[in-house]
């Protein structure tokens, strides 16, 4: 195998020409030296060289590993960090899949079509139009993380970051004390609130700054099993100085963060999303205008790190001429086709529809989904 | 504290401070946005070191988040003295949050402000907050007469038999609610938005201000673009003040209050001048679409608030003021005792919270504000 040149290795470009200057040009020409023959060679403190070295080798695990590491004993653990790579067969990740937490929606149905509810380990995306329900259903799982049926155990936590304004204090007590009335051991209405932990950033940088920060944050906190932002797209709609590519930069940051958050402490993370208008393509005179689409904001930068993706919104049902709540499963893994469910919002919170009349086909659609 | 400029913070020598301010990265805010390959090259350090550096900055700007429970005992809302509005609301509008009302012209938006704004500028002992309140007048709807006259109507119902010496008390009482009322006129929305950006604090925290009123955002919108701006521009500056307004909100525990202006149509079939007039945000059609009726009322077919998707969701809540429903106003006078005097009844709806579900009562307008309309029982209606 090749071995990797050393300016694939991020080292500041004065420690990098400095080493190329001295005819080091790939790792495998550093890596065995030892700190104190490299400052010799580059005439550098041996603590710099160190620092160098441990650069070094930090980036360059890839290529060592394949003659150090031991085949991996089988492992129904996701790996605990991304210098463990376990190869598992199919079986393993279904069998791991179904061993994860997951959190309820209570809503019995919307479990269903999730495999158990939302899962943890990676970013669930709810969007719709304004009022479909979308921080009920936030509020709602920030308290169902907390029930002592959910796997999670007791004193599980929340991080909600609320980029609206838009979480209620008032709405949550509501919910938590119906839960705490009916179900058996359920933490009271103090307890349930206290371990809800509300950030407000109010711009794009500090959104960022925020979910850079959340790693400090479950250290100090490690019951944490959910983190929601409610809304992801709210701070970046805006104008932005630089352009497209700044606020691109700025969702790839974002996204991975929460990615590997998910991925590395078992949480789930739920975002909610604006919807947006896609304007008609122009079309010649003749053809017959196409109407404006309803999209899911910030496109496709954030779309590939949406692991579900579950769209909200009203529909009326076609004979009673009602309004009901559907809740369809655009984007999932383990949904094996775009599915639909009714739901209801109660003074309790989220709550499967008690109408059985909901057919899908049964409803006059307000507006069309195109899937992906 | 993303706005914190970076040469104090002691983390950077001199001369990176140097080549920083070269590139134009003078804040924490501007770093936190930077590629980490383009710091790399400008501080000469390697990966580990600016990602050390970027965590140590995401920390000195990230908010300190606060419990669930905390923000619950910090709420303190301002109550519309309409009952079944108040307890659905869970006591009115709270600090924090952005509350539109949407109506047509003379549906009593202004009205509804002015009673909001009262509440909030009376003294205790009258039932208010004795704090100040800012009315943002776009459409010369302010009137300090109105204001006046709801406000001698809260402080001393029966003023018939009040001797000449109560008067005077009330008198002062009324001049210093007055004063402690601002009035500001815009013209456009890029006033606004300077105005948010820049002074907003300052008249906060200097008038010790509870409630931003602002009447009407659509009028704001439309006033005054120069040519050449486009559509998009207008809804990201529109939609930049309002995260601007709801920064102010939640730190100084604001209430903002704005009236969006609606427009008649038919969803279905607009005609040409009402699409004419709409396109000037969005295509009626899709302005239609996301709104389903919240309820088991039709008015949002016939009425579609203005300025887009965008803006309806950066509003927490929206109220909505229709002026009559045919068919309901006739069963009203049905029902009342004195069919000769004329009532001004409407129809005020929550459409979108996130405390309630959707929900209408029926209000009364006159001479002393808007109340509740009946003995209090929640109205039916059906759909006819």
């Amino acid at each position: 195998m090749e071995s990797r040149p050393l300016d694939n290795i991020p080292l500041s470009s004065s420690t990098l020409s400095l080493l190329l200057k001295n005819g080091f040009s790939t790792v495998d020409d550093v890596i065995n030296l030892r700190p104190s023959e490299l400052a010799g060679e580059l005439q550098i403190e041996p603590s710099e060289a160190l620092d160098i070295l441990s650069i070094i080798k930090k980036f360059s695990l890839g290529t060592i590993r394949q003659t150090q590491t031991q085949p991996q004993t089988q492992s129904f653990t996701i790996p605990a960090s991304n210098d463990r790579i376990t190869v598992q067969t199919a079986w393993e990740v279904i069998q791991e899949y179904d061993s994860l937490p997951t959190i309820p929606t209570l809503c019995e149905p919307l479990d269903d079509l999730l495999r158990r509810g939302i899962p943890v380990g990676s970013i669930t995306e709810f969007c719709g139009s304004p009022g479909s329900g979308k921080t009920q259903m936030c509020i709602q799982l920030c308290l169902s993380v907390q029930l002592p049926a959910s796997l999670f155990g007791p004193n599980s936590e929340a991080v909600y970051i609320d980029t609206e304004g838009s979480f209620m204090p008032d709405r949550a007590a509501m919910m938590a004390e119906s839960l705490s009335t009916h179900i058996p051991q359920a933490p009271t209405v103090q307890e349930f609130l206290t371990r809800i932990h509300v950030y407000r950033p109010h711009s794009h940088t500090t959104l960022l700054a925020t979910v850079r920060n959340l790693p400090t944050f479950l250290e100090q906190h490690p019951h944490v099993h959910l983190i929601v932002i409610d809304s992801i797209s709210a701070p970046l709609r805006h104008q932005f100085e630089d352009g497209i590519s700044t606020r691109n930069l700025i969702i790839t940051e974002i996204a991975s963060a929460l990615n590997s958050i998910a991925k590395m402490n078992k949480i789930a993370v739920v975002c909610t999303n604006q919807l947006t208008t896609k304007p008609p393509k122009s079309q010649p005179q003749s053809e017959p205008q196409q109407e404006a689409q309803l999209l899911p904001a910030l496109g496709d930068v954030w779309t590939q790190h949406v692991t579900h993706r579950i769209v909200l919104r009203m529909a009326l049902q076609k004979q009673t001429l009602q309004p009901i709540r559907i809740a369809t499963v655009l984007k999932s893994p383990v949904a094996l086709s775009t599915t639909s469910t009714p739901f209801t919002i109660t003074a309790d919170g989220i709550r499967s529809s008690s109408s059985q009349t909901a057919d899908p086909t049964d409803l006059d659609e307000q507006n069309e989904w195109e899937v992906e | 504290m993303a706005s914190r400029q970076l040469r104090r913070i002691r983390s950077f020598s001199d001369l990176q401070l140097q080549r920083l301010s070269n590139a134009q990265i003078l804040t924490v805010e501007r770093f936190l946005t930077t590629p980490y390959d383009l710091l790399m090259r400008l501080l000469d350090v390697d990966f580990l070191t600016i990602n050390n550096l970027l965590n140590e900055l995401s920390a000195m700007a990230t908010p300190t988040p606060k419990t669930a429970w905390n923000l619950l005992q910090l709420q303190n809302p301002i109550p519309f003295n309409i009952p079944i509005l108040d307890s659905h609301l869970h006591g009115g509008l709270q600090a924090g949050t952005i509350t539109e009302i949407v109506g047509e012209s003379s549906s009593g938006k202004t009205i509804l402000c002015l009673q909001l704004i009262l509440q909030s500028s009376l003294l205790p002992e009258h039932g208010g907050f004795g704090l100040s309140s800012l009315f943002i007048d776009a459409e010369s709807s302010f009137s300090p007469r109105l204001l006046l006259s709801l406000a001698s109507a809260r402080i001393s119902p029966q003023t018939v038999g009040a001797s000449e010496n109560e008067n005077d008390v009330n008198d002062t009482v009324l001049q210093s609610l007055m004063s402690r009322v601002h009035v500001m006129k815009v013209s456009g929305l890029s006033d606004l938005a300077r105005w948010a950006q820049t002074t907003l604090e300052d008249q906060i925290i200097e008038k010790k201000i509870r409630i931003v009123v602002i009447d009407s955002i659509a009028a704001i919108v439309n006033q005054s673009f120069p040519s050449g701006t486009s559509l998009i521009d207008r809804q990201h500056m529109l939609s930049s003040t309002t995260a601007q307004l709801k920064r102010a909100a939640e730190l100084f525990g604001l209430a903002v209050v704005i009236t969006n202006t609606a427009f008649s149509s038919s969803s279905h079939s607009p005609t040409p001048s009402l699409h004419q007039d709409s396109s000037l945000f969005l295509p009626s059609s899709t302005l239609s679409l996301p709104m389903p009726p919240p309820s088991p009322f039709t008015f949002p077919s016939t009425l579609s608030p203005r300025l887009g998707l965008l803006w309806h969701h950066s509003v927490n809540t929206r109220l909505v003021l229709v002026n009559s429903l045919p068919g309901t106003i006739s069963n009203i006078r049905d029902r009342s005792d004195d069919n000769n005097e004329p009532l001004n009844v409407k129809l005020l709806a929550i459409t979108k919270s996130p405390v309630t579900a959707p929900l209408a009562v029926l209000v009364q307008v006159d001479g002393t504000g808007i109340h509740q309309f009946g003995s209090g029982e929640e109205e039916d209606f059906d759909t006819s």
